[in-house]
């Protein structure tokens, strides 16, 4: 392992060398760049209306609006401590809407300053006149218990969250969550597809493109052409994985910051969702869900290279994993159980409020925790297997 | 020093590439013969560790082929391998220098020495796309010899080589016999009949002449049309 280095340098040389490479992951991380911009000024609501004479109308919210509306009513209630005042002052400001298009109308062209509150306490105001604080504390716990019953959790790990909830201090003091929240954990569905495309795109020679050229014999033929030579193709493979995620998320989150702002992301996440019970801001939210996208494309880059190591056949290792990924993206399972920790659960809408534990060694993990390290043995194995296949051929045994 | 090869036998699905060759050989040239599909390569791959056999042993002063220590002390040049076309001679000669253990200053060192030894010194840091034939053969040679191999399996070296080019080489192995086990397969006699030490010739997998040469005997052509019936290719 003296040269282990040295070896690196090299393996990262030959990918990095790659043209196809670079224009994958440059055009992939502009087309993501381009579709979360137009995500942001597209969309809308159709409105039916009727005239003063009682005529049907149709007007029409857009994309651009929205956007607009959501980012104005950034900051304006920052700081305010959400007691009955508070509230009061929200229904005083707020009318009631006869109808839901009422209510878009009037947060997306008249005011967008309680947009945010009045989704937090919509579902939970069932009397306008009798409504306070107090009754909005109270039923968001019931509601969050009621959650817990529904998802099945056991005795023990509703007793932990109820503790998790417990640091939460109330009355909230509020504070706007990040409005590109949503449509960043929207977008991580084409990521979950985009990734694994790339990776794959960067990493399905790595181990037939010297079976391909005849370079292996010279290779296979050497000292270090066995463990040391096979860690640094892995730990290469592994750096170019990374870069590419970098760039490909990296400009996707940039774009997002572009369009949605940077502020929010310290906002409680309870802001984002009411019966979310974890004591965390909207960015811790967001950070572990970046984890788990980050890992799943490293199981897919560790996949790549095990269908490169076993077929020596680079559309074969490009084509399995793209397709398998394609696949289980769009597999839509309850997120019951084991099927709770799929890429598409844990970086999707599902993920901060699947409230299953796993207990090791004496320590309660939560759904980003154990996926993690899910996802790191996953990958550990994939890399293990991988291993096997290539000292199969380095043997001469292929 | 001696290279043990016992009961050797490389069976595929419905040949038998190499069949039961036992072989001893010490420092010198030795020199392989054989037609095409004769095993010379199915041979030389079993002893570079790179083909497993279906039965037999290979060991060098008793190390065994599949070890370390074999592969640390190997140096071999396929008939027809693969480079990297991104990469520069030098880059080339430094990557496999690391894969054979070499320090980064004594690769260094030796990639120059070797780039010097087969005239590469001016194109050492032009990329190997840009060679020809003759120079990616050259650079193939200068790679086997980093490690200052103990043993050293050329297989057909002076394929797609020019005259000049193959009398350059000869001279280059001649003085490489000295204190290293050679290994030279080729189907052309001149390649081996002026500075082989040892002869070997090979046919459907089997050793069917193994004895010191003289090198001043000039019978070899003669030696070969007799055992492969005229039919050199």
């Amino acid at each position: 392992m003296k040269n282990f280095g040295t070896l690196f340098g090299y393996e990262l040389k030959k990918l990095l060398k790659r043209k196809l490479n670079w224009v994958v992951v440059l055009l992939i991380t502009g087309v993501c760049i381009v579709g979360v911009v137009q995500a942001g000024n597209s969309g809308g609501f159709w409105i039916e209306d009727t005239d003063e004479q009682g005529n049907p109308v149709t007007s029409v919210i857009s994309g651009q609006e929205i956007r607009t509306a959501k980012l104005n009513a950034m900051g304006t209630l920052n700081g305010q401590v959400m007691d009955d005042a508070f509230f009061q002052q929200m229904l005083e400001q707020v009318p009631e809407f006869d109808n839901p298009y009422e209510m878009l109308k009037y947060f997306y062209h008249v005011d967008s300053t309680y947009l945010n509150v009045h989704t937090m306490v919509e579902g939970l105001m069932t009397d306008r006149d009798t409504f306070t604080a107090e009754k909005f504390y109270a039923t968001n716990q019931e509601y969050t218990q009621l959650y817990m019953d529904a998802s099945g959790l056991s005795h023990a790990e509703k007793e932990y969250w109820t503790e998790q909830m417990e640091q939460i201090e109330t009355p909230y003091v509020y504070r706007h969550p990040w409005p590109g929240a949503s449509e960043l954990v929207d977008y991580f569905s084409i990521l979950r597809v985009v990734l694994p495309v790339v990776v794959a795109v960067c990493l399905c020679m790595i181990f037939s493109e010297d079976h391909r050229t005849k370079a292996d014999a010279i290779v296979f033929a050497t000292q270090e052409s066995r463990a040391p030579l096979y860690l640094a193709k892995v730990l290469a493979g592994v750096t170019e994985a990374a870069l590419a995620t970098t760039f490909v998320v990296g400009g996707t989150v940039a774009a997002h910051l572009a369009v949605w702002g940077v502020q929010g992301f310290d906002a409680h996440v309870q802001f984002y969702d009411s019966l979310c019970p974890r004591p965390i801001t909207v960015g811790q939210m967001l950070l572990p869900m970046l984890l788990i996208l980050a890992l799943y494309t490293f199981i897919c880059g560790a996949f790549t290279m095990l269908i490169s190591a076993l077929t020596h056949n680079a559309i074969i290792a490009l084509a399995i994993p793209a397709v398998l990924a394609e696949l289980l993206n769009q597999w839509h399972p309850s997120a019951r159980g084991w099927l709770g920790y799929l890429p598409e659960k844990l970086t999707g809408w599902n993920g901060p409020v699947n409230l299953h534990l796993v207990k090791i060694f004496g320590v309660y993990l939560d759904n980003f925790q154990f996926g993690s390290l899910l996802y790191v043995a996953i990958a550990v194995l994939l890399f293990a297997l991988c291993w096997l296949c290539w000292q199969r051929s380095a043997a001469g045994r292929a | 020093m001696e290279l043990m090869i016992r009961d050797l036998t490389k069976q595929y699905k419905d040949k038998r590439a190499v069949d039961g060759v036992s072989l001893r050989l010490t420092e010198g040239i030795n020199g392989l013969l054989g037609a095409n599909g004769a095993g010379k390569t199915t041979l030389m791959r079993m002893l570079c560790g790179i083909l497993k056999p279906t039965a037999g042993s290979i060991s060098l002063d008793g190390v065994d082929v599949t070890s370390e220590d074999y592969r640390a002390v190997l140096g071999y040049l396929p008939q027809d391998f693969g480079y990297y076309p991104d990469f520069t001679g030098l880059d080339f000669l430094l990557y496999l220098a690391a894969l054979k253990g070499l320090s980064r200053p004594h690769a260094k060192r030796r990639a120059g020495e070797l780039l010097e030894l087969v005239s590469l010194q001016d194109v050492g840091k032009k990329k190997i796309k840009t060679y020809s034939g003759g120079m990616k053969q050259r650079l193939g040679i200068a790679q086997a010899l980093l490690n200052d191999p103990r043993l050293l399996i050329v297989d057909e070296p002076t394929a797609g080589l020019d005259p000049k080019e193959r009398v350059r080489f000869r001279n280059l192995i001649a003085g490489l016999g000295q204190d290293t086990i050679v290994l030279l397969s080729t189907h052309i006699v001149s390649d081996v009949e002026k500075i082989a030490d040892h002869m070997l010739m090979m046919s459907d997998g089997e050793i069917i002449l193994n004895e010191p040469w003289d090198k001043s005997r000039t019978d070899l052509e003669q030696l070969y049309m007799e055992e492969f019936g005229g039919g050199e290719e």
